[in-house]
């Protein structure tokens, strides 16, 4: 655990995390545009397949700060094309926490992977969702002078109620386990049979 | 080869203008063109955004690239406004959000993907540094700035491989089977990330991706007066725009069929 991380392990993260953005950006520009109740839902969807990749990257490299540098780079391509702020903070805080969920004890095991998998993707359903609750006025302002259509609005701000916004939340959690139990088990079935890599 | 042959051969180099600027400079707009496309509404000052940068990619080497997203963006609009007076119940909401999102998006891809073609990683490894960035945020950056082009690559040859052996090649059998469908897809492509991820690792190396100290640069990367200049001109420009929207410019209605 002591070990610190090397240049082969930057590279593997920035592959990695490069693939996890790109099925991020389309699983959330093709269910945005869907309607939406699917909109709110995209964070604990995008947390499947993203799921698989991250159950990977942490097997392979069990260091620490592996979260968070992941979470900042992710952080910094949300900035690039023009996301909410809101987003990249969220996503560097839960990187950080999530970091020392896993830290916190000697080794990486395949539950503390997975318990910190989903509380990261909770915390983006919270940090890439709520803040159309919180700044609502300035949301529908937005969405009313970009000529969108009256009744998208009316559903997102139907859907964006405080008990939705919990289920929204508990969905991004869920959607984490989901991913992380669907990774563990590609990770069992391809890679560790394959000798790739090695997990307790 | 003598040491003058070798440096007359890298620096004819087939950049100018405006391509030659800091690679900070450069994503300093991109990050204010994202933050600033999002909540502009008015039509002309929309069209203005796109037209100036346009013209500001065309001054290095992006004129061809400009005009094809220019063109297109005009499509696109066109057709949004063409939307309006065709009534189909779910369909009409659906492609109204996607049209504007496209729109929206639209600058962005321009600049992002002119910002990828035109910049040396390396050049963009020294800014970084120089930013006194840490190493564990400039080598991911860099590397998926260099990746993400050849997912595509690696996508499309995992693709074939299934047509040839007839695996989920349908539509319906995609949709139906979702689960197996990321399984096929995904777990060769992340094998051919760990091989790359190797290959890259020696390749770097080699090439001292892991030195610490002070990175010294053939071509001269400085925050210099023309990037100070462009950023200031490049902001000043997106707040009038942001500014001209509230009043009645942002108001004229530019798209009519």
């Amino acid at each position: 655990m002591k070990q610190k991380l090397n240049a082969k392990d930057f590279i593997l993260i920035g592959v990695l995390t490069a693939l996890m953005w790109i099925i991020c950006m389309i699983i959330s520009t093709i269910m945005s545009v869907a309607g939406p109740v699917t909109n709110v839902f995209y964070p604990s969807v995008v947390a499947i397949p993203n799921g698989i990749v991250m159950m990977l990257l942490l097997a392979k490299v069990p260091k620490k700060g592996v979260f968070t540098i992941c979470a900042a780079i992710q952080a910094i391509l949300f900035l690039l094309v023009g996301a909410f702020w809101f987003i990249p903070i969220g996503l560097v805080i839960g990187g950080v926490i999530c970091d020392f969920l896993v830290m916190g004890r000697k080794e990486i095991t395949m539950k503390s992977m997975m318990a910190s998998y989903a509380l990261f993707s909770a915390i983006f359903a919270f940090s890439a969702i709520c803040p159309i609750k919180f700044l609502q006025s300035a949301f529908v302002g937005a969405m009313e002078k970009n000529n969108i259509a009256q009744e998208y609005i009316d559903g997102m701000l139907n859907i964006t109620s405080v008990p939705m916004l919990v289920v929204i939340v508990a969905a991004g959690l869920v959607g984490g386990l989901i991913g992380g139990l669907i990774g563990q088990k590609a990770l069992k079935k391809h890679f560790i049979k394959a000798g790739l890599v090695s997990v307790k | 080869m003598e040491e003058t042959q070798i440096k007359q051969m890298i620096e004819r180099q087939s950049l100018h203008g405006s391509a030659l600027l800091d690679p900070r400079c450069k994503i300093l707009l991109l990050v204010c063109i994202g933050f600033v496309s999002y909540f502009l509404a008015g039509e002309v000052v929309s069209l203005a955004l796109m037209l100036v940068y346009g013209l500001f990619i065309a001054f290095g080497n992006g004129g061809k690239w400009a005009l094809k997203m220019i063109v297109s963006y005009i499509i696109v609009a066109y057709l949004n406004a063409l939307l309006r007076y065709v009534q189909v119940p779910v369909l009409s909401v659906i492609m109204s959000v996607f049209g504007v999102t496209v729109l929206k998006l639209i600058p962005i891809v321009m600049m992002g993907l002119w910002i990828l073609r035109t910049t040396y990683m390396d050049d963009l490894m020294v800014s970084l540094q120089r930013m006194r960035l840490p190493q564990a945020v400039t080598i991911p950056l860099v590397v998926m700035f260099r990746y993400i082009p050849t997912l595509r690559i690696e996508y499309r040859q995992i693709r074939n491989t299934m047509d040839i052996r007839g695996i989920s090649d349908t539509l319906w059998k995609r949709v139906s089977h979702p689960l197996a469908t990321i399984e096929y897809i995904l777990i060769p492509l992340l094998m051919r990330c760990l091989k790359v991820t190797d290959e890259l690792a020696a390749s770097g190396t080699t090439r001292g991706l892991e030195l610490e100290c002070k990175r010294y640069a053939l071509r001269p990367i400085r925050f210099s007066w023309p990037e100070i200049a462009v950023s200031l001109l490049g902001i000043l420009f997106l707040a009038v725009l942001l500014f001209l929207d509230q009043t009645k410019i942002g108001e004229i209605i530019l798209w009519r069929v």
